[in-house]
């Protein structure tokens, strides 16, 4: 928590810069795969939020695990950040950067869950009617959860349809008990 | 339950289950970000206003307190320990407020007004009223000028109290604090049955549960809960419950005075209140100040007491007042009041803490009340000296003003000279009577609990002890002398106690009085 104002600095200034330098598409996609790769390689995310390795290693690592696979803008964040020794923060920074990218161009992130598979008629359909909701671009992400037992669960940014038949039944319990 | 049929119950359900609608509609919510220590920090609810109510999962209510940059800081009204990081939040576009209808009366509340005294549900209209509202405005009042009658003798003589006044009671711990506000509670019966009630409130903030319990069983034992609400949120209930509990019990009161009644709220006590408020704001980050109370610990006080008030008698132009709901305003009459009488305990009878000063400087007056005081029998330990009411005094009955107004000045030069008579030296006679009638004044001043006097019977004794006819009287006699010149007044000379409470003093009457003084007097000599 305490630290979430120093990743938006970090994730500001790589925004901006990219901006700058008209590279947003490429840093944006660098940024999508580190998130990848951090959340998938437990070696990596080891490795940053560490504070035993030294610096000049992890240097080391990152020169040579990302040189030439990711922009030059990107990678000399990474530096930054290890040098300047906040390199636990990473993570929180790239989703920050995300969350101003969204603001940057009017996308806010929406998420449909729901028990079976849609096919891109129906997402499409949900994501057009998500863009009226919001009045902004929607970049809809489907997930698959069987808890929810039927029906769906909506979200658009701060906003949320819940037509989940586990939380009906959690409705009428509440009723029921209440009662 | 041998009697429950199974098919009964089934089409119980089935009746349930056919009634129950839901609705799906857009809803606002948010995540949670951290939990702990009954706050919780949440990530979005990006409209979310400050005050507004919270959903959390499994019925848990929150409530607004600090919106911030990127998160918004709430406090937990009930269990937390359901309440996980990654939950989400829902608002619920409503700022807290409370039921309240005639049917709270005889009832004991939580601070969101459910029922804890498991007689069912609050009966007949309800309507819903805010925790947080603005005070009237200035146009909406006006002076005080109704006396409320405590049944204390000392207070109602010497610190008078009017409807809608603020008089804070303040003392050391078991210097029956408590016990002065529950006497003026008991009070009130005479009116109630007369048939224009004082409703009273007794909020009940991070007391004892078994004191609250007490508190009930006395109000109940000599009929004072009909017309009584009794807000308690005891020590074990979360630190928001505790420190809204007040608001709650404000709340309840501004239904009575909006609706052209007066009532009566007690608030005991403030200062453990600010206690729980500085718990809850250190653990919102917010910067500590003074006693580590966070900066709007005045603010607090001040909004809650601000809301007592003498609504003006006017019904066209209360119905504008500021900030009433809109589900009372159809009721809305003028001439309503709601009078504060805020309880403050002192460590070791230091008046000069953050939090009484505050509370002094808030309120039309104190009540001090002395353990030493207590402890050499002299009770209600009211501290007569340095008790004052600021705007009372202008609300008295006119018979008691005009014989009490030199009582305060008597009993000052009486303790003056007590302190100087203590050396033993020889006293001229004039010193020695100012001493004698103060001994007596004192005695007649002295009242035991839950026994609170009508005002025409208060007149009439203090009348007869101010102009010496009870001088010469054994002083450990004067209780007894009192208990017979008030049955003898009853029974004999309705006719004058009839007056005084209208506030007519005839000299005639007053002969009447000093006769029948001066007769059973010389029994006891």
């Amino acid at each position: 928590m305490k630290n979430a104002r120093a990743s938006e600095r970090y994730a500001k200034s790589l925004l901006q810069l990219s901006i700058e330098k008209k590279i947003l598409k490429e840093v944006k996609l660098d940024i999508d795969m580190l998130i990848k790769v951090f959340t998938e390689s437990r070696e990596i995310s080891n490795l940053y939020t560490s504070p035993i390795i030294p610096i000049k290693h992890k240097v080391k690592i990152t020169n040579k695990v990302f040189l030439n696979k990711i922009n030059e803008n990107t990678l000399n964040l990474l530096l930054n950040v290890i040098y300047r020794k906040r390199d636990n923060l990473l993570q929180s920074i790239f989703s920050k950067f995300n969350e101003l990218y969204n603001v940057h161009n009017n996308i806010e992130e929406s998420y449909i869950t729901t028990t079976y598979d849609l096919d891109d008629d129906i997402l499409n359909d949900i994501k057009m009617f998500a863009e009226k909701v919001s009045k902004k671009k929607i970049s809809l992400s489907h997930s698959i959860n069987n808890k929810i037992i039927g029906g769906f669960n909506l979200k658009i940014g701060d906003k949320m349809i819940d037509c989940t038949v586990s939380s009906k039944i959690n409705e009428l319990r509440k009723k029921l008990i209440n009662n | 339950m041998s009697n429950i049929r199974p098919d009964e119950v089934s089409s119980i359900i089935r009746d349930q289950l056919s009634n129950f609608k839901s609705e799906s509609e857009l809803e606002e919510v948010g995540t949670i970000l951290q939990v702990g220590d009954g706050v919780a920090r949440i990530y979005g609810l990006s409209n979310a206003k400050a005050g507004e109510l919270l959903e959390f999962g499994g019925g848990v209510k929150g409530l607004v307190l600090n919106l911030e940059e990127d998160n918004v800081g709430a406090v937990l009204m009930g269990d937390s320990s359901n309440i996980k990081e990654g939950d989400t939040v829902k608002r619920s576009g409503e700022i807290a407020s409370i039921n309240v209808g005639d049917g709270v009366c005889g009832r004991v509340l939580d601070t969101l007004g459910n029922p804890i005294d498991g007689k069912g549900e609050i009966k007949g209209k309800v309507y819903s009223m805010p925790l947080e509202r603005k005070a009237p405005g200035v146009i909406y009042r006006q002076p005080v000028n109704e006396p409320l009658q405590t049944g204390i003798k000392a207070i109602d003589s010497m610190i008078p109290i009017g409807k809608g006044q603020r008089e804070l009671i303040i003392g050391d711990r078991q210097t029956g604090k408590t016990a002065v506000a529950i006497d003026t509670i008991l009070n009130q019966k005479e009116f109630y049955d007369k048939g224009e009630p004082v409703y009273c409130i007794y909020v009940a903030c991070g007391q004892k549960a078994s004191t609250v319990a007490q508190v009930t069983k006395i109000l109940e034992k000599n009929g004072a809960l009909p017309y009584t609400t009794v807000v308690s949120s005891p020590s074990s209930t979360p630190a928001p419950m505790q420190f809204f509990a007040p608001f709650a019990g404000a709340a309840i009161g501004e239904y009575f005075r909006d609706t052209g009644r007066p009532a009566l709220v007690i608030f005991d006590d403030l200062s453990k209140q600010a206690v729980s408020y500085r718990e809850v704001s250190l653990l919102l980050r917010r910067p500590p100040g003074r006693e580590a109370y966070p900066g709007d610990v005045f603010y607090l006080h001040s909004r809650l007491l601000e809301r007592s008030a003498k609504i003006i008698n006017d019904d066209k132009l209360a119905s504008e007042m500021n900030d009433l709901p809109d589900s009372l305003k159809s009721q809305v009459k003028g001439g309503g009041s709601l009078t504060a009488l805020p309880i403050i305990e002192t460590q070791e009878g230091d008046v000069s803490a953050y939090i009484p000063t505050n509370v002094i400087s808030i309120t039309d007056g104190q009540i001090f009340l002395e353990s030493n005081l207590f402890n050499s029998g002299i009770r209600p330990a009211i501290n007569v000296g340095i008790s004052v009411s600021r705007v009372g005094g202008s609300a008295q009955i006119k018979s008691m003003k005009k014989i009490a107004g030199t009582l305060k000045l008597d009993q000052a030069a009486f303790r003056e000279l007590e302190a100087f008579s203590k050396f033993g030296s020889d006293l001229d006679a004039a010193t020695q009577l100012i001493i004698d009638r103060g001994q007596i004044n004192q005695e007649i001043l002295k009242q035991p609990q839950y026994s609170p006097l009508r005002v025409e019977e208060q007149v009439a004794v203090i009348y007869c002890s101010s102009n010496g006819f009870f001088d010469g009287v054994d002083l450990s006699k004067i209780s007894k002398l009192e208990e017979e010149f008030l049955q003898y007044v009853n029974s004999k000379c309705k006719k004058v106690l009839d007056e005084l409470v209208r506030g007519e003093l005839k000299d005639k009457s007053l002969k009447i009085l000093e006769d029948s003084a001066r007769e059973i007097a010389k029994n006891y000599k």
